[in-house]
């Protein structure tokens, strides 16, 4: 008896993800009956402690608005993914190794005076339109465009396993980087589990530490301009007093310009809120509630019926390798 | 063993599991949509309590001017008690709908009075009994597109069967009063020009 040993593990592989692409479509059913039980709420008015759908439209001022790192454009709230590419014997495939979002969350408004925030941890996230991508080696790295650079390194607190580390020819690897994005004014359907706005954790204020508090002032000290606006006596030089009166208006100035949190500004108005918790389900996507729920439930169909086949004749085949048949 | 068999043996066994997740599904999915029709009714009747438990302010307020049309009061008081009386959804919507009405009775009328119109007191009560108001109208549509959503899955294929052996009727709508299904008549007096 010869068995490919190849070929026996695809069948294997294929046997198991026909039974899970069977259970997949069950669950891809239920969410599209979920989603078609939950009646759209307001924002203003509805309950929350459970299963709530809003559609709206993103909102973001003017100021909070960021630079996608790809495409360049303007927008509320950006994803890139990062992926490596990976060689299996003679195949090479994509691996996605890294996913950062610009921002936690984005606001929804749907004119009903208050709006909602989404924050997107753990989103089933599902869009129309094209993504952008960018491939590049990593002996290549210096030549990446200096948006991805700067994304990357204003996000590397995010990103757990890539490292932008520019290598020789020799051992470099292959990365993509796929970006999309939402943009302000952009209409999306929330369905997931929303507490009260009122729940929101009210964030510390950020402090500058001891050593960048040393570096102000002896920046101020090295700045004639700044200098003379701070003495305050008019007798040429700074006294310990103006100076550390000086450093903590500086201080405070930096802060505010570097450190603002852009998500805190509208929780004033802010009804609901929408995070991640088990068993519930939750969608966020830029299309129509209508086109969402046929999407899924075509899927659905693909995976209870296409599952089953795959593993019927992945069993077929293991047993005529193993000569059972 | 054949190939055949082994393929009537896969489809028996996932057309078995298929059907039992299946009705599991449906008969979540309605146990869900019942639940949905109940935590949404409750969430009406939040707003109709905190209405109900303004009433008697706002009455006391309209009553501490003397010349105020005591109808309208004893309008009030009525359909309030009414209120109190209802027990089911229906006959709680039927009296929720009178206290609408009688509301907006009272504070048409209250458009004669300039100083209750501009008492402090009763400002505060319009604003927040319109705010309630606003509110219910919002939970009536929700618990109204939860009820219609049941209402037609129990009667679809084949969910019709798991409805049946659970038992599951008809729920009733919240229905909207005939005033405010009335058209607001506006009269507009131009100015005639030439």
């Amino acid at each position: 008896m010869q068995v490919d040993m190849n070929s026996t593990f695809g069948a294997a592989i294929g046997f198991g993800a026909g039974i899970y692409w069977f259970f997949q479509g069950f669950r891809d059913l239920k969410v599209r009956r979920t989603m078609e039980n939950v009646p759209t709420s307001k924002i203003m008015t509805g309950a929350v402690g459970s299963d709530v759908e809003i559609k709206g439209s993103i909102i973001c001022e003017a100021d909070k608005l960021v630079t996608a790192p790809i495409s360049r454009s303007s927008c509320a709230f950006y994803s890139i993914e990062i992926q490596e590419l990976r060689r299996k014997k003679n195949n090479t495939y994509w691996h996605t190794i890294d996913q950062y979002f610009s921002d936690e969350g984005f606001y929804v408004d749907d004119d009903s005076g208050a709006t909602a925030l989404v924050f997107v941890d753990r989103a089933r996230i599902t869009r129309k339109g094209s993504d952008n991508s960018y491939r590049i080696k990593s002996n290549n790295f210096p030549n990446m465009p200096e948006t991805l650079t700067d994304s990357l390194a204003l996000n590397k607190n995010k990103i757990r396993k890539f490292k932008l580390k520019n290598t020789s020819w020799l051992f470099s690897k292959e990365y993509k980087f796929i970006e999309w994005n939402f943009l302000a004014g952009e209409m999306v359907y929330v369905l997931g589990y929303a507490e009260s706005g009122l729940k929101l954790p009210k964030k510390k204020k950020k402090k500058l530490s001891a050593k960048d508090f040393s570096k102000v002032k002896q920046s101020i000290k090295d700045n004639p301009k700044l200098k003379a606006r701070f003495d305050l006596d008019n007798d040429g030089k700074l006294d310990f007093e103006e100076l550390q009166k000086g450093a903590k208006i500086v201080a405070d100035k930096l802060l505010q310009k570097y450190s603002r949190e852009k998500l805190d500004d509208l929780l004033p108005k802010t009804k609901m809120v929408f995070k991640y918790q088990k068993g519930h389900h939750f969608l966020i996507s830029n299309m129509k509630e209508t086109e969402l729920a046929k999407k899924i439930g075509l899927m659905s169909m693909l995976k209870m019926w296409g599952g089953p086949a795959l593993t019927i004749a992945c069993t077929v085949f293991l047993l005529f390798q193993w000569e059972i048949l | 063993m054949s190939t055949t068999t082994v393929i009537v043996l896969g489809v028996i066994l996932f057309g078995f599991l298929g059907v039992v997740g299946y009705f599991i599904m449906i008969y979540n999915g309605l146990i869900s949509l019942k639940e949905n029709i109940k935590k949404s009714w409750a969430n009406i009747d939040v707003i109709l309590k905190q209405r109900y438990d303004e009433l008697p302010k706002l009455i006391s307020v309209c009553e501490s001017f003397a010349q105020f049309e005591k109808g309208v009061i004893d309008r009030i008081t009525k359909a309030r008690e009414n209120y109190g009386k209802a027990r089911s959804v229906g006959q709680k919507s039927k009296a929720s709908a009178e206290v609408s009405g009688a509301l907006m009775g009272l504070f048409a009328v209250a458009e004669n009075y300039p100083e209750l119109k501009t008492n402090e007191n009763f400002m505060q009560l319009q604003n927040r009994i319109s705010h309630l108001e606003e509110s219910l109208a919002d939970r009536r549509e929700f618990y109204n597109d939860s009820t219609n959503n049941y209402n037609i899955r129990i009667k679809q294929i084949p969910d019709v069967f798991v409805a049946g052996m659970l038992r599951y009727q008809d729920e009733e709508l919240f229905e909207v009063s005939e005033q405010e299904r009335q058209d607001v008549k506006i009269d507009i007096k131009l100015p005639k020009f030439g």
